[in-house]
């Protein structure tokens, strides 16, 4: 099955506007918690998503749009990895970040989205 | 300008400074940045047969890359063929290193960025750190010690707990322990580290998750002051002469003076079980911890995130081409370096980059930049802590807590009291505390027919947490004492103690008997009602067999209000 993102450069993704994309993340050892996602599209205003299982779905709006994640982490040092969920077969789930929970740099993740 | 940059190269000076020193004390190398514990089996290894790189990055002297130094490092320790791509350029792939040269192009990629340009801000938001899901947080504790120690004759508490106030709490206490007669107490009780880290650093946490061997020892020691306040004593003063003709010559008088005295200090330290985060246990406590703060975790969450989306929108990082510009110079920058394991050029390179960076975002958003990294630093402080508390969540109670307390009561010989206290905890908001103490005297008299063990204490609480368990309104107590004393209490007797209307002078340090020795038992229940987040008031009733001066029965009320700074600091400032 077809991802519906595609990298365009290093932590910015591109897909048609209005796709709906799942983004999941895969924290291996347990130890960390995906608890907020936030999205600040270029055109002004701010959208909050509802996360539950590590897991929101959100439409790819019309531009940039800056997503920021939030992880609550308990100290297991491990590198989470934050997947696009393409449904089907779990292996064809594309890796869109690695998130080093060592430090505080995991609380927050950023990626940029661009609709076109 | 210049004199900013002064103020925040001092101030990344002082604190590099002052972690170095807490993790050499942690019996680490001050020099090195830690080490990453192993990592899961999904991240890339090394390419097989390349040796392990230990290359030292020194970021110290620079304003913003010491933030992402981790990163640095990193990179400059990582294998060839994961840092390189194969035309010898900068390997720009998101799992490259992992994910570590990602960070390093994308400084706003994390909240690292917001970090490396708060240290000046941060100590003006300290007090909006502390965000309401903090303060109920802290409220809902039942470990807390914040009354005086128990040798203090007002103390309300029979049985002390194994925690304390993260910050600093205040309590005023009346009432009897074991004591003959009522007393009223003021106590103050301070993590001295957390109060010189708040102050400086605005948040009384570290940035990063710390395992057990790297928390400053400082960081579970607390120190609590006790002052009696009541006893009003008086001082004989010489006059100088009637005022006017009409009254009589009084040569001396009698002056009224305030008796308040520090009774006594104590120094605690808690020891905890080795934060094991991989462990099944912690696990599970952790998941159980998180799940049960979600919705505030959720909300801190929300607000950094929104904080961060409005930094990068007014910022124009994702539209203003010089970003894209500065980053294609970086990563060549970065793979030079590299390759030439040139590690102070990395440095002095990326601290350029982050300068360019930085100053392009003040740039494109020079009216609110400073207010938006402020906020956002708050919101990252609050986010830190409240996960941070989690941790602590999941860990429980100290394993043990061990306090020595110097205590000088009114009209008895100073002792040294030595107490151990251990606490279990329940998810029914139940806990059961435990005391094993032993009380010597400071000194014996030469002469005396008394030994210099003065008595040895085994005691015990049961709490139960009413309504609300994340924050309660009502904590109902039971607790038991018992005092096993060898020899009858002694009493200093003064100028003081002589019946009104005799003037015999007695020798100096005279000493008398009173009471009994053997077993004296203190049975008290006490409701603790939480009238705000950060106030209580304890109100106790308590039966004993006898008191330490008198051999009879004994049945006193108790009671005090107490302040808990820790959540109090954010009202003070308004939120």
């Amino acid at each position: 099955m077809p991802c519906s993102l595609k990298s365009a450069g290093v932590a910015t993704y591109s897909a048609p506007t209005g796709t709906k994309v799942t983004i999941k993340l895969n924290s291996l050892l347990g130890g960390a918690s995906l608890v907020s996602a936030v999205a600040t599209p270029a055109s002004g205003g701010q959208v909050v998503y509802t996360v539950a299982g590590d897991a929101f779905t959100f439409p790819v709006l019309a531009g940039a749009t800056t997503l920021v994640m939030t992880f609550a982490l308990s100290g297991v040092h491990e590198s989470a990895a934050l997947v696009e969920d393409c449904g089907g077969d779990g292996s064809n789930n594309p890796t869109l970040a690695l998130i080093q929970t060592w430090n505080s740099s995991g609380f927050t993740h950023s990626l940029t989205i661009i609709g076109n | 300008m210049q004199e900013y940059r002064f103020i925040f190269r001092l101030v990344r000076f002082l604190v590099a400074t002052g972690l170095a020193l807490s993790t050499y004390a942690a019996g680490q190398n001050p020099t090195s940045t830690p080490a990453p514990a192993p990592k899961p089996s999904a991240t890339p290894a090394p390419s097989a047969g390349t040796p392990q790189r230990h290359i030292k990055v020194d970021c110290s002297a620079t304003l913003y890359a010491v933030t992402f130094c981790d990163q640095l490092q990193q990179l400059m320790n990582a294998a060839p063929s994961d840092a390189l791509s194969p035309d010898g350029t900068l390997n720009s792939a998101p799992t490259a290193v992992n994910g570590t040269t990602d960070m390093l192009l994308q400084p706003t990629s994390t909240a690292l960025w917001v970090q490396a340009l708060a240290p000046g801000a941060a100590v003006h938001s300290t007090a909006k750190a502390y965000a309401g899901a903090l303060l109920a947080w802290e409220a809902a504790r039942l470990d807390k010690q914040k009354g005086s120690a128990q040798s203090s004759s007002a103390s309300t508490d029979v049985v002390a707990k194994p925690g304390a106030s993260g910050l600093l709490s205040l309590a005023a206490e009346t009432g009897a322990f074991a004591s003959t007669s009522n007393g009223s107490s003021l106590t103050l009780n301070g993590n001295v580290w957390n109060a010189a880290h708040l102050i400086t650093n605005g948040t009384l946490y570290e940035e990063s998750i710390c395992s057990s061997n790297c928390v400053n020892p400082l960081r579970t020691t607390n120190v609590i002051a006790t002052f009696t306040v009541d006893n009003s004593n008086t001082t004989t003063a010489t006059t100088t002469g009637a005022a006017n003709s009409g009254s009589a010559n009084v040569g001396t008088v009698l002056l009224p003076t305030s008796n308040a005295r520090l009774s006594s200090i104590t120094s605690r330290w808690n020891f905890w079980h080795s934060l094991d985060p991989a462990s099944a246990k912690f696990q599970t406590a952790w998941n159980k911890a998180k799940n049960d703060q979600m919705s505030a975790l959720t909300s801190a969450g929300n607000n950094l995130g929104k904080a961060i989306g409005t930094l990068t929108l007014n910022a124009k990082i994702t539209s203003d081409p010089v970003f894209q510009t500065l980053q294609n110079e970086i990563a060549a920058q970065l793979a030079t370096d590299y390759a030439s394991q040139n590690a102070k050029q990395m440095v002095l390179d990326y601290e350029s980059f982050l300068e360019r960076f930085f100053a392009q975002c003040r740039n494109n958003d020079s009216k609110d930049f400073d207010a938006l990294i402020i906020a956002a630093s708050t919101s990252l402080a609050t986010f830190q802590q409240l996960n941070q508390q989690v941790i602590d969540s999941a860990r429980g109670t100290p394993i043990l807590t061990a306090e020595y307390t110097f205590s000088r009561p009114a009209n008895q010989p100073s002792t040294h009291d030595l107490r151990f206290i251990a606490a279990e905890s329940w998810k029914s908001g139940a806990q059961i505390s435990a005391n094993l103490a032993a009380s010597i005297y400071a000194s014996v008299p030469s002469g005396a027919v008394y030994g210099r063990v003065k008595d040895v204490q085994l005691s015990a609480e049961f709490d139960q947490a009413i309504g609300n368990k994340s924050a309660p309104p009502l904590v109902l107590s039971l607790a038991g004492y018992g005092q096993y004393q060898w020899d009858p209490s002694v009493l200093n007797l003064t100028s003081a103690n002589l019946a009104p209307g005799t003037n015999i002078l007695l020798p100096p340090n005279a000493q008398q008997f009173l009471g009994t020795s053997g077993w004296l038992g203190i049975v008290q229940a006490k409701a603790t009602i939480q009238l705000q987040k950060a106030i209580s008031i304890p109100l106790a009733i308590k039966w004993s067999n006898k008191t330490d001066l008198l051999n009879a029965q004994d049945v006193r009320g108790q009671f005090g209000i107490n302040y808990d700074f820790s959540s109090l600091i954010a009202y003070l400032k308004g939120q």
